[in-house]
């Protein structure tokens, strides 16, 4: 054996160490990827956005979190969470979502008609009101330590960087999917595997001024009414991902379809055709 | 020095209750006090205040608890402790009356036992029974009371003074009379009827009704420490080991618990109790000992606690294979959604979790039901006709300023939360009559829009009257009620 001396060859082992070290770290989070994974792949269902995930979508085991782009558009962000549930298959027989909401939300409360409409089944809630966030924030961690739900929702004025990683543990851990909607918009550390910033876009285009119609029309929704809201169209930027990269996508909601289709800026240009993919809670809430 | 309590008579102030000195210079409750301080010049007095002996007897039952979930007053000047099971923890009937009197003798009282089958014979024991002769054994209710006086039946006291007439002194007397002859003897067949009724009770031939002490719990286990523990983590384990003993004889009875109760005797008399519920009966330790995590820190321990007692309050069958509830899920978890529940619900409190059931109303705020989360939900029904519904409600409509273009027609603008907003889309209206068999009538039928504003966000408005009433209801209101994604 060769006598080494440390001092002589420090700034090669010190580099060598951090090679090493590096090599380590990117092994150690693909298998955290890895096994924050389920057997079915978790995505939007819409090649923008897909393409911007890793390759195998969402992480089951992770937190996602979304925001609003202005204060108004929390309801949005909140809607657009419940799609990406809705596109969430079940597994295991784990049926139960957990909504944890503090009871002054300035959106209201959860109300189960409504989400029925969304294609998520009212009767697999579980509702908890907290008084303030932390007690959001420890009945989520509970929730997703359980191991017995299909998700946890939940929706807080802000988060510090530590709460969200031991959501995030808790996550990885039961391969749960916490769904959190920021209200105070999307604070600068989180531990998220996905952050979404989400804003409500105006209809694409303007009306007569005489075409909202006054009274006299039909109670029941009519598709073809040209003045009545269409769908939801948002705008969304995916901030972070982790193994993905971050895009900007406008896109609509179907609800009744659970599929996002790129929203048509012009007018006159023809839909964008439909993801074909059956929504998977869908399939389970009419079987 | 001679004290006693006083409470006013017809004649001025007669004396209530006298201490151990003023009773060896003879005096005696019942005295007129202008006599007994005649008798005695320097007797101190003090009115008596019963309101405050009340209150203190009560805390003294709860201070009980630490002998045997069954507590209660009785009367002005006694306890009344069900003691069925419990005798063997303190090493037997003689060691556990022992224990009570040195007990309560250290809060600073004097206090006499007695102990029998029945609830009467164990007052006239403690009351009447000398030294010595206050526990009647099993089955030997009727020779311990024999010698007792007729005073220890605990009747009126003109009853009392009748049979001694009688020359009928003790209880074993009465108990040798024919009874139609005491009825004869009385004259007035009620009376005997009562003395009778007293008699039965005391020996036990008829049951005695004692209203006030409380159900048993299904399971209790029961700790005491010889040195009283002030640190948490004491109190901790402590829990771990009752919860231990609790759910083995859950599970020799083939119960689950549902609510338990943990109580903490402080060594200075003060009792704590927190209590926790689950969803459904279980009787599995690790899980009904994490409810209890953060409710022991709110204990305060003064001086130390030296006794902890675990209840199962309430408890169901539960067969022995139910043990583990969980559903689904990778095993090894939290386990199952009725731990979550409970675990959620201990902390945040009952009623802090629901689960959303459907109901038929047309009202909005009707159309769901919160309930219990312990049942599993049924699911709810499609109803494709339903215009659409928004995801986020408010409890209470928030009121609007709105403008339409036409009177009936959808606002064109309205003012929410301090923001102007224009209406570019709506739908519309829909309208929501009030259920007039629930009592509503009187109130406006509704007219809900779908609207979205300039901005893309979706709103569902009403409004709330109608035009042809503005003469007697005042013009319509606008409200919001919920909002869309």
């Amino acid at each position: 054996m060769l006598p080494v001396s440390p001092r002589k060859d420090s700034a090669g082992l010190a580099a060598l160490r951090r090679r090493v070290a590096l090599l380590e770290r990117r092994t150690a989070i693909a298998a955290e990827e890895e096994e924050a994974r389920a057997a079915e792949d978790w995505r939007p269902g819409l090649d923008v956005l897909d393409g911007a995930l890793p390759e195998r979508g969402l992480a089951v085991g992770g937190l996602h979190e979304a925001a609003g782009a202005e204060a108004g558009d929390g309801p949005a962000a909140a809607a657009f969470l419940a799609a990406l549930l809705s596109r969430l298959e079940r597994r295991d027989g784990r049926r139960a979502v957990l909504v944890c909401q503090s009871r002054t939300s300035p959106f209201g409360r959860l109300y189960g008609p409504g989400w029925r409409g969304l294609g998520l089944e009212p009767a697999d809630l579980l509702l908890l009101s907290a008084r303030r966030d932390r007690d959001v924030a420890w009945a989520m961690e509970e929730g997703l330590r359980s191991a017995s739900l299909a998700a946890v929702l939940g929706e807080v004025e802000s988060l510090d960087f530590t709460l969200s990683r031991r959501l995030a543990l808790a996550a990885r851990e039961s391969l749960t999917p916490a769904l959190l909607l920021r209200r105070d918009g999307l604070g600068p550390a989180s531990a998220a595997f996905s952050r979404w910033r989400v804003a409500a876009l105006p209809p694409d285009r303007e009306l007569a001024p005489d075409a909202i119609r006054g009274p006299g029309q039909a109670d029941r929704a009519d598709p073809f009414d040209e003045a009545a809201p269409g769908l939801p169209r948002w705008r969304l930027d995916l901030l972070r991902c982790r193994g993905g990269r971050p895009v900007t996508s406008t896109v609509e909601w179907n609800r009744e379809t659970g599929d996002f289709s790129v929203a048509a800026p012009l007018a006159d240009r023809p839909a964008a055709p439909r993801a074909a993919a059956r929504r998977p809670a869908l399939a389970q809430a009419a079987g | 020095m001679p004290f006693a309590l006083t409470e006013p008579g017809r004649h001025g102030a007669v004396l209530a209750a006298v201490n151990r000195q003023a009773e060896a210079e003879g005096l005696a409750p019942g005295m007129r006090l202008a006599d007994a301080r005649a008798l005695l010049p320097r007797l101190a007095a003090a009115e008596a205040r019963p309101a405050h002996d009340r209150r203190g007897l009560e805390r003294l039952a709860l201070w009980s608890h630490r002998f045997t979930p069954c507590c209660a007053v009785d009367g002005g000047d006694g306890l009344l402790l069900d003691i069925a099971g419990a005798a063997h923890l303190f090493g037997g009937e003689a060691a556990m009356a022992a224990e009570v009197e040195a007990r309560i003798a250290g809060l600073g009282f004097e206090a006499r036992t007695g102990l029998a089958d029945t609830p009467g014979a164990a007052w006239a024991l403690a009351r009447f029974g000398g030294e010595g002769r206050r526990i009647a054994a099993p089955g030997e209710t009727a020779a311990a009371l024999g010698p007792l006086p007729v005073e220890a039946l605990r009747i009126a006291p003109g009853d009392a003074h009748l049979l001694r007439r009688l020359g009928v002194a003790t209880i074993g007397a009465v108990d040798a009379l024919p009874r139609p002859s005491l009825a004869r003897r009385f004259g007035r067949g009620e009376q005997s009827g009562a003395v009778l009724e007293r008699l039965d009770r005391a020996l036990g031939r008829r049951p005695d009704p004692v209203a006030s002490l409380p159900a048993p719990p299904a399971c209790l286990a029961r700790l005491a420490f010889p040195e009283p523990l002030t640190e948490l983590a004491g109190l901790e384990s402590a829990l771990a080991r009752l919860m231990e003993d609790l759910c083995a004889s859950l599970e020799r009875d083939g119960l689950g618990a549902r609510t338990l109760s943990l109580l903490f005797c402080r060594a200075d008399g003060g009792t704590a109790r927190r209590s926790v519920s689950t969803a459904r009966a279980t009787r599995d330790g690790a899980h009904l000992q994490r409810l209890f995590e953060g409710r022991i820190e709110t204990v305060d321990p003064g001086f130390g606690i030296d006794v902890m007692a675990l209840h199962a309050v309430r408890a169901e069958p539960l067969a022995p294979g139910q043990l583990r509830l969980a559903e689904g899920g990778r095993g090894g978890g939290g386990g199952g959604l009725g731990p979550l529940i409970d675990r959620l619900q201990a902390r945040l409190g009952e009623g802090s979790v629901s689960r959303l059931e459907a109901v038929e109303s047309h009202l909005p705020e009707r159309a769901e039901r919160r309930m219990a989360p312990g049942r599993e939900g049924t699911a709810w029904p499609v109803r494709p006709g339903l215009p659409q519904r928004p995801f986020r409600l408010f409890d209470r409509p928030e009121p609007v300023d709105a403008i339409a273009e036409l009177p009936d027609g959808p606002p064109a603008l309205f003012t929410w939360r301090r923001l102007r907003r224009r209406v570019v889309r709506a739908e519309g209206p829909e309208r929501i009559e009030p259920e007039w068999w629930t009592g509503g009538a009187d109130r406006d039928p509704r007219d809900y829009y779908r609207v979205e504003d300039m901005e893309g966000r979706r709103y569902w408005l009403f409004r709330a009257g109608l035009y042809r009433d503005v003469g007697s209801k005042g013009p319509p209101r606008w409200y919001i009620h919920g909002l869309f994604g």
